[in-house]
């Protein structure tokens, strides 16, 4: 990989995403409404059970930043296909990885921030506990990091595998994985069979984290073992994904009509 | 030495379930320095060629050498090339010193050159008032100009230029072709060029290849290529005062007037026209060569129904 080609097309998603009011916007409001939306949401649900609500505005802050991670490094990848541009950009020569790869760290940069962002709100409803555990919040959030990496990447597979009409995906595939990961509830709530699958579900270690750290102000490190091992193996499983289903579009002509 | 040597290139597609071919068995070289120019009806296969040649499309078989690397295996070799074509689109919301910027730095050129490059390469396209207007907003030409000047940012020695002139003015137009024209020269920069602009082709060409339905029809220098599938051309011939008719015409003539036109086979001269009319005594006031223009060479070898050569 060369850092050049990914310093370059992080200065691209930069400028995009600057000169780009709706962009802007996206990245910024959201995760404002969403956490004072369930910050009042907390100061109403404070007098009938205390932890409740913030426990609710909690998740959502996780939810927020995974799903922002993820939609950032797809969104950036399907504009190139909507601003007809991919084809120019390929033709300066980036491999799949670096191109894969840099969309990544920019997408990391910036929800990073967002991320920050919306703890810092959040701390206005009395949710500080983020800040009080600096090395918890890390770990929880580069476990969600990752696992919404590997989802990001397996959308751009999907896409590239199914053609641009799927581009959808980059805003519809995260959900259920949010659904099956137990977000607000334990998933001890799913049936049977459902709970073996949100056992392995990228997001349900950090949901249930969230959740303990909110309950008794400590977390247990078996969900961050456990967390890291299944983000990981998605990561693993989405990369051969992503190169075959790049070859193979390379191979049918998907990739050149992608813009 | 080749600077592309293209062996045995095939490829096909699948549409609603149905194969067919885009390029069959597609072999030619390219000298360095060289202006190569691919022409051929819609659908004929050029730009599938070109995105072989960019690695985002991969051929069926055969393989590609640029600069003696193999194209499919080799990551640096885009460094080295450029890229452009009539439809080429950079992201809406990017200045056009953005979209500079970040060809630079994907060109990996320094950062204490970047500027004076960027700088030089805009004033050169005479598009330096426009650095701060978005992509979107620019006119056809000034967008044009500016995929031009993204082109030569990498001093590229391999250019690839897929109907560079589609949607510009004459003029500009003009100006594009003088300038791929003057990059090659001075540069020694060997260019692709596909064009449905039949004298754009054949006033830069080195070279040409004809291809249809995949396949290469003909190859080899613009007049040779042209004259192969003609026999004849003619020649018209003003003269002061017709003489004799019923002798012209008996020599061959086309007698209208005092023009008289007479068809000869390619490769014969006029010198023995000339002075047989002279020796009997008539007043050359003009000569007009007609010899078969690119464009009559494209309609006839349509119409015919094509078969490559030799086969
Ligand atoms: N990515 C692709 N997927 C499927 N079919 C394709 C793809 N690219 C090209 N084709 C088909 O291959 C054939 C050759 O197309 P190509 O674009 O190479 O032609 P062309 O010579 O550039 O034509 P034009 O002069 O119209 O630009 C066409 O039938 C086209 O529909
Ligand atoms: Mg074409």
């Amino acid at each position: 990989m060369r850092w050049y080609k990914i310093k370059a097309l992080m200065f691209r998603d930069f400028k995009i995403i600057t000169r780009c009011k709706f962009r802007l916007v996206e990245l910024f409001y959201f995760p404002l409404t969403t956490i004072l939306i369930w910050g009042l949401f907390s100061i109403f649900t404070r007098n009938i059970s205390v932890e409740t609500g913030i426990m609710v505005l909690a998740v959502n802050i996780f939810w927020s930043f995974a799903h922002l991670s993820q939609f950032t490094t797809n969104i950036q990848i399907n504009q190139d296909f909507w601003s007809g541009s991919f084809r120019q950009v390929m033709a300066s020569g980036f491999t799949r990885f670096e191109y894969m790869f840099a969309r990544i760290v920019s997408s990391t940069v910036s929800s990073a921030a967002i991320m920050v962002y919306m703890l810092l709100i959040a701390s206005i409803f009395g949710l500080t506990i983020f800040f009080e555990q600096p090395g918890m919040t890390l770990a929880l959030s580069g476990i969600t990091l990752i696992g919404s990496m590997a989802l990001a990447i397996t959308v751009t597979a999907l896409i590239l595998f199914l053609g641009r009409e799927y581009a959808f995906l980059a805003w519809t595939l995260l959900e259920g994985f949010i659904l099956l990961s137990a977000p607000v509830y334990p998933v001890d709530v799913f049936p049977e069979a459902l709970q073996h699958l949100a056992q392995v579900m990228p997001f349900t270690n950090i949901f249930a984290g969230v959740r303990e750290m909110i309950s008794f102000g400590t977390l247990n490190p078996a969900f961050l073992v456990n967390g890291l091992v299944i983000a990981i193996a998605y990561l693993i499983i989405s990369i051969p994904l992503y190169h075959f289903s790049f070859k193979r579009a390379k191979g049918n002509g998907t990739l050149s009509r992608m813009d | 030495m080749d600077a592309i040597k293209v062996s045995g290139v095939s490829k096909k597609f699948k549409e609603k379930g149905k194969t067919f071919w885009a390029l069959r068995d597609v072999s030619f070289s390219v000298k360095k320095g060289e202006i190569f120019g691919i022409l051929g009806p819609n659908g004929a296969g050029k730009t599938t060629l070109l995105n072989i040649m960019i690695k985002l499309v991969s051929p069926d078989s055969g393989r590609i050498e640029i600069l003696g690397k193999d194209v499919s295996s080799d990551n640096n070799i885009l460094e080295e090339m450029n890229f452009v074509s009539g439809d080429t689109k950079f992201h809406w919301v990017l200045r056009a010193d953005d979209i500079m910027n970040f060809y630079a730095m994907a060109y990996n050129i320094p950062k204490e050159k970047r500027k004076e490059r960027i700088e030089k390469l805009l004033t050169f396209f005479g598009i330096d008032d426009i650095r701060e207007r978005k992509f979107d907003d620019l006119s056809t030409g000034e967008k044009m100009r500016l995929i031009f000047a993204k082109a030569m940012l990498n001093r590229p020695k391999i250019l690839l230029l897929d109907e560079p002139t589609l949607g510009l003015d004459p003029a500009i137009a003009m100006r594009v072709r003088d300038e791929i024209k003057r990059v090659n020269r001075k540069f020694g920069t060997t260019v692709i060029l596909t064009s449905h602009y039949m004298n754009e082709i054949e006033q830069l060409s080195d070279r040409i290849a004809f291809i249809h339905d995949g396949r290469i029809i003909d190859m080899g220098k613009v007049e040779s290529v042209k004259l192969k599938r003609f026999g004849t051309y003619d020649v018209i011939i003003k003269v002061k005062k017709v003489l004799d008719k019923d002798s012209l015409e008996k020599q061959g003539f086309q007698v209208s007037g005092s023009v008289l036109k007479k068809r000869l086979a390619i490769g014969k001269s006029i010198s023995n026209v000339l002075s047989t009319l002279q020796k009997n005594g008539y007043e050359v006031l003009d000569i007009e060569t007609k010899k078969p223009t690119l464009e009559d060479y494209f309609v006839k070898i349509l119409k015919k129904g094509v078969k490559p050569e030799g086969a």
